[in-house]
């Protein structure tokens, strides 16, 4: 089936591949709000829309989406992939990669294991962590 | 793409103009300080929580988008995803993993909980459907409580209309509400 959305991020999307997002879930649509934890077991794909507020733990593997005019204020969000295009609140955390689209804003620590990209027009404010951190 | 795209996007601009507006600020010692300051000002809206606008840099017609977002607005708990806390939707739901705490649905939208899932809480939507197991206050007032053959259900079930297939395991307080005037 055609899903128009899905193919702009195709093209937009520079790091994270592509397929990672192709089949997300859609765990909370625009305009609804979460409030709480969410933690996965399995390697899943999920989106965010919408506002959120708590963790978000994905224990294995695992990609998250914050997509166009979703808000998340987070003091743990962990996942192989993150693709943020939207606005998100403290500590974020890809044990692959990172990447920040053209349309978003990042307030708070981004930690990252391998692999960071950074669109020009992105917001960024607060502390990077790369892979060498340790030194 | 074109000139256009690139004058739209060239995310210089927004440094430049307050440069060329305020001349007379670069002249003093902490100039180039001032400046910088100045464009983050220009460029700083309301608050930080703002709704940011997409860059659409590849293929501007959203024609089909509306389509689309209805066809994926619903809220889905995958299986293998676990959620505690507190969610407010104003769209369907599906529950194929688990679910712990208080879900409100708007009106007029249902809770579908699939046969792997597990719900437990407090729920509130027009229709409910329970195939897998679900405990707590489960709430259709003004619409529709049903329970598949598979499903397991402990606590309170508050409902306008009722349907139980054969098999289903419904050990509840069942309250019927009226429906809305």
């Amino acid at each position: 089936m055609m899903n128009p959305p899905q193919e702009q991020n195709a093209v937009r999307m520079r790091l994270v591949p592509p397929g990672k997002v192709a089949g997300a879930v859609n765990v909370l649509p625009a305009a609804a709000t979460m409030n709480g934890s969410l933690e996965a077991r399995s390697d899943l794909c999920i989106r965010i829309d919408g506002n959120y507020t708590g963790k978000i733990d994905m224990k294995v593997g695992g990609t998250v989406h914050i997509s166009v005019g979703a808000v998340v204020v987070t003091d743990m969000l962990v996942a192989d992939f993150i693709y943020v295009e939207g606005t998100v609140k403290d500590d974020l955390h890809a044990r692959q990669a990172v990447e920040l689209a053209a349309t978003s804003i990042v307030h708070g620590s981004v930690r990252y294991d391998k692999h960071l990209d950074i669109h020009p027009g992105a917001r960024l404010t607060g502390q990077m962590n790369g892979p060498d951190a340790q030194l | 793409m074109n000139d256009e795209t690139h004058a739209q996007t060239s995310p210089l601009d927004a440094a430049v103009q307050p440069e060329q507006a305020q001349p007379e600020m670069a002249a003093d010692g902490a100039g180039p300080l001032r400046v910088l300051a100045a464009a983050a000002a220009a460029r700083a809206d309301t608050s930080f929580l703002r709704v940011p606008q997409p860059a659409r840099q590849f293929g501007t017609d959203d024609s089909l988008a509306p389509a689309a977002a209805r066809l994926a607005h619903e809220c889905v708990i995958p299986t293998g995803m676990k959620f505690k806390g507190t969610a407010d939707l104003p769209c369907n739901m599906r529950i194929q993993g688990e679910f712990e705490g208080k879900v409100t649905a708007a009106e007029g939208f249902s809770i579908t909980v699939e046969v792997a899932g597990v719900l437990s809480g407090e729920s509130h939507a027009t229709n409910i459907r329970i195939e897998g197991k679900a405990d707590g206050v489960i709430e259709a007032n003004g619409g529709l409580a049903s329970f598949g053959a598979k499903a397991t259900c402990t606590g309170e079930v508050r409902y306008t209309r009722l349907a139980i297939e054969e098999g289903a395991d419904v050990e509840a307080s069942m309250k019927k509400a009226k429906a809305a005037a």
